[in-house]
């Protein structure tokens, strides 16, 4: 961690080495972490890391060059800077960049927590001994043994550029994620999952993780095969993450809204979904996992995406403000002017059921724990997306689990599905995307009236 | 621990090919100020800076040695990269970078260790292993069975991939100029996105092991492709070449992007996007199915690839990529298709994209068979999951970068062409009585097992008694792994055979990038479950 005082002064040196007349945004992104990994509750991975990068973007009138680099010495820097100038110059205009974020106070956010700052390898295993210990807690747990991985870490932004923004950041993070595995029952595992973000370590239950894990497992155990149909679903807070997750990839950010090719191109204002339904982003809201400022410095508005079912908006940068017309919302994810930009701070409105209740909803459905290998490509314009459930798939009847199912394939327009919200449970889930690359999600269960499952997971014999 | 299993190198892997030579092609060097955008590695430290690295490399490994460290490996990772993306004609990203530093892998007391530095100098180099002992040290105390590896020999040798014409010499403006006026030949009133991108990587690797490894290694890659998007009353519809996803790579030099055609290759695919916005959903049921060869590069790489991998078998990656099918009894007897299915993971071609010398962990590159005449023969391994086996490693493991462990990935796997006598495509269509000719991929989707599997293209032909009929929107086909390939019923010959690259294999936590290639021509599969998204 090179601390604000440290960094500033390093980005600043490179805004003066620039010719005069040049627009210059330089950010520096740094991270000093680890993570444990674990499988049949046995680290075979374990790591600590640290690196910093910088990214600069100048402009000579409308030629724009971008170059980066994680060499911090000066000779480096200069390097990095001609570069970028280089290829300025020798690039026809790019007619779409936005304005520079200009200086402006940075909201007060509660990022760095000490403790979790603290935390190293040795802290990440002890607490897995007490998770792996959890079998031994109750009956039905023998045999059964963990996987997945604990990140832990401290991460800082600064942005500076020519039009005088100066904006730092350092906050902490702490992420998990957890399989519970029982004995095979032939190609079949009985698993369950759990998973949670933070930037507080401490605001993570980690036993009770393990807990909730090891109990989907052991109800995960004898399943039956289910034929291909429509069923009502109760989708747990990681299975409607990841939906939502490509919802961002296909149409919640501007690029692909503006191009016609996102699923509320030319729908703003129109009913898309249930009435029950809101999105928002906001990288604000300290209950997710929160920052201040996107990679271009602009601070992290609260947009709506969808609210009570209405197509409401889509998350910008500068250049795809400019495009639009508008402000940039603050979601650049780079420099790099074809990056889509996209939600990173996702929440869904809560409702009024509680969790234990919602499979009363449910006469005769499926309850999915998690998806697999989601993809929304299939029919952007629909949301038609495609994946398997796994980890816990379970059939519902007269609102209590009856016996575990093998795992399904669901090919459903999601825009379809989200009509037919029957209920939406109060507690939300903060989930992370460190291990991958979607947005942070604060989420709730939700019932679905109708879920198209095209086919299941058979023996490979 | 380390192994005592086996005390020959590991030159046992059949069929260890002649072509695996240092390859030496003269390219030219990144002279020109308008085209250097940063300067190579030798240029910037030249071979005094090559020697330090070398020196600090050691003190790194004698601090591990010295600290008791069972087994210690360091890398030195430098890699450069320049990005080109054109949107209907205008420039959108002209974008280079440089990234270089150390990662330190170690056993000790029985458990891995990782830590990775960007610092060079022997003060960071130390620290660096020093934690990672530390990082070794807390995970062994949770872990009862040591690590054990497969025995290795201690290779000092360098390797050079292939590059006739280096991409970082090539004027940036004519590779601008390139993706101009292919994306300018995608316009039409229907177009919302004419899209051209091109990408240039050069890699440069120093491996060193407390086992007197040392072995150096560049690499360059390039790749680039274009894709028509169109839209018309709601309907949105793609055409990409020479494949989509960012289009096709491979490891060699700007020859590659030169051969691939872009400006040559547009007005067809502008007039297939077309096409598509007028044609119907293809029509749902069972059907006979020629895959073209990118549609069959990640057929393989997903239904085979990814299966064969073994830590995936042991369960190592089941929290985010998942497992596999193909559990360790049914290696040599396992039917996994039809007897013309012939997979080899081989990293030794040249221009692959998952061609090397040596892997991270400094096993030399081998040819491995892994499906013969339909039969599942053998795993993707590692030093340590080669021990379980027993086996010596056929190297497979790779990092992302100098800042992350290596995982087992793919190399090069690919499915063989038809032996003599196999047919070419216009042959096998004309063999066709009713059927499906389906083209680049546009979604994919399969289980944690990697048996249950769902593929989306871009566009499918209808064959009606060997000839090519109706073209449909929105092919989905879906299937069972070894059911799948076990209704191969043609493969076309060596003429239609063609090496593809994927830049974006994902797998790990922190995800890692993998670059891996696959071999595939045309094939026919009987009987494939087909509906219209």
């Amino acid at each position: 961690m090179l601390g604000a005082d440290r960094a500033l002064t390093l980005l600043e040196g490179i805004l003066k080495a620039a010719p005069s007349a040049v627009r210059v945004e330089v950010t520096l992104r740094a991270q000093d972490g680890g993570y444990t990994r674990f499988a049949r509750s046995r680290v075979h991975q374990s790591a600590e890391e640290s690196d910093a990068r910088v990214s600069l973007r100048v402009g000579l009138g409308e030629q724009v060059g971008i170059a980066s680099t994680n060499r911090l010495d000066k000779s480096s820097l200069k390097v990095c800077m001609e570069g970028a100038l280089r290829a300025a110059e020798a690039s026809p205009p790019v007619l779409a960049l936005g304005p520079q974020a200009p200086p402006r106070p940075i909201p007060p956010l509660e990022l760095f927590d000490e403790e979790t700052a603290a935390w190293g390898p040795l802290e990440r295993v002890e607490t897995l001994r007490g998770i792996f210990e959890t079998k031994n807690a109750g009956p039905g747990g023998a045999g059964a043994t963990f996987a997945g991985a604990i990140s832990t870490g401290k991460e800082e932004q600064v942005t500076v550029n020519s039009a005088g923004l100066r904006a730092y950041l350092a906050g902490t993070y702490a992420e998990v994620s957890l399989i519970a595995e029982g004995e095979a029952e032939g190609d079949y595992t009985p698993s369950g999952y759990a998973s949670a973000a933070s930037r507080k370590v401490g605001h993570l239950d980690l036993l009770g993780l393990g807990e909730r894990a090891l109990k989907k497992c052991r109800l995960a155990v004898h399943p039956k095969a289910l034929p291909a149909g429509v069923y009502p679903v109760l989708l747990e807070p990681p299975a409607l993450a990841e939906i939502l997750q490509w919802l961002c990839y296909i149409g919640l950010g501007a690029q692909a809204h503006l191009d016609g090719r996102g699923f509320m191109s030319g729908r703003i204002g129109e009913e898309i979904t249930g009435t029950s339904f809101s999105l928002w982003d906001d990288g604000g809201d300290p209950s997710g996992f929160s920052i201040p400022f996107d990679f271009e410095g602009n601070p992290k508005c609260r947009v709506s995406l969808i609210e009570k079912g209405v197509a409401r908006g889509v998350a910008m940068d500068s250049a795809q403000a400019k495009r639009a017309g508008g402000a940039s919302t603050g979601h650049a994810v780079s420099f790099d002017l074809s990056a889509e930009s996209s939600p990173r701070n996702l929440f869904v409105a809560e409702g009024e059921a509680s969790f234990e209740d919602l499979p009363t909803t449910l006469d005769r459905g499926l309850w999915v724990s998690r998806f697999h290998y989601v993809n929304g490509y299939l029919h952007p314009p629909t949301c038609l997306m495609t994946g398997m459930t796994r980890d816990g798939t379970f059939w519902v009847e007269d609102g209590k689990v009856r016996h575990a199912v093998h795992n399904l394939r669901f090919t459903q327009g999601m825009l379809e599905a989200f009509r037919g919200i029957r209920a939406i449970s109060k507690e939300r889930w903060c989930l992370g995307s460190r291990g991958e690359w979607g947005p942070y999600c604060v989420a709730p269960a939700v019932v679905l009236d109708a879920f198209c499952f095209t086919g299941g997971t058979p023996s490979s014999s | 621990m380390i192994s005592s299993l086996g005390k020959k190198p590991n030159y046992h892997i059949l069929n260890y090919p002649t072509h695996f030579q240092q390859v030496k092609v003269l390219a030219r060097t990144a002279q020109n100020s308008q085209c250097a955008l940063f300067s190579s590695l030798e240029n910037l430290r030249g071979e005094e800076m090559k020697r330090e690295i070398k020196e600090v490399i050691g003190a790194a490994l004698h601090r591990l040695k010295s600290r008791g460290a069972a087994y210690g490996e360091v890398r030195y990772v430098t890699s450069r990269w320049e990005r080109f993306l054109v949107k209907n004609g205008v420039l959108q990203t002209a974008s280079q970078g440089e990234d270089g530093g150390f990662g330190l892998r170690v056993i000790h007391r029985g458990a891995w260790g990782f830590s990775s530095t960007p610092g060079e100098e022997e003060e960071a180099l130390v620290r660096a292993a020093d934690l990672a002992l530390s990082v070794a040290e807390a995970a062994s105390r949770l872990n009862r069975e040591p690590v054990t590896l497969a025995e290795c020999y201690p290779h000092v040798d360098t390797f050079q991939g292939v590059c006739a014409e280096d991409p970082f010499a090539v004027p940036l403006g004519e590779k601008i100029d390139l993706l101009v006026r292919a994306t300018e030949a995608l316009k039409s009133p229907q177009t919302v996105q004419a899209m051209g991108v091109l990408t240039s990587l050069r890699v440069d690797k120093v491996f060193a092991t407390t086992e007197g490894a040392h072995i150096e290694q560049r690499f360059t890659e390039t790749g680039g492709g274009i894709t028509c998007t169109v839209v018309e009353g709601g309907e949105v519809q793609c055409r990409s070449f020479p494949t989509g996803h960012g289009g096709d790579f491979a490891q060699r030099g700007y020859e590659f992007i030169r051969e691939m055609g872009l400006v040559e290759a547009a007005p067809r695919v502008r007039e297939e996007a077309l096409a598509l916005l007028k044609a119907p959903p293809v029509p749902g049921g069972e059907w006979d199915v020629i895959l073209e060869g990118s549609q069959m590069c990640l057929q393989v790489h997903e239904s085979c690839g990814h299966p064969i991998e073994l830590d995936r078998v042991y369960g190592d990656e089941i929290s985010l990529a998942g497992g596999s099918f193909l559990t360790p009894e049914k290696r040599g007897n396992f039917r996994y298709g039809s007897p013309l299915v012939h997979i080899v993971a081989d990293a030794t071609i040249p221009g692959g994209l998952g061609t090397f010398g040596y892997d991270d962990e400094g096993v030399r590159a081998t040819r491995t068979p892994i499906i013969k005449e339909g039969r599942f023969v053998d795993y993707l391994t590692s030093r340590e999951t080669a021990a379980r086996l027993g086996e010596a490693s056929n190297g497979c493991m790779r990092a992302e970068s100098w800042n992350r462990i290596p995982l087992i990935r793919m190399v090069n796997l690919n499915l063989e062409p038809g032996g003599k006598g196999a047919p070419s495509l216009e042959e096998l269509i004309a063999d066709t009585r009713r059927g499906l000719y389906i083209v680049t991929n546009k979604s994919w989707s399969i289980d944690d097992l990697r048996l249950h599997f769902q593929f989306g293209c871009e566009a499918a032909w209808e064959i009606r008694d060997g000839r090519l009929g109706i073209l449909y929107k929105n092919p989905v086909y879906s299937g069972i792994t070894p059911r799948f390939w076990g209704s191969l019923d043609a493969v076309c010959g060596i003429e239609e055979w063609r090496m593809w690259g994927l830049p974006n294999c994902g797998k790990g936590i922190p995800m890692q990038t993998a670059h891996v290639g696959h071999g595939a021509a045309p094939a026919r599969f009987r009987g494939v479950t087909v509906r219209g998204a």
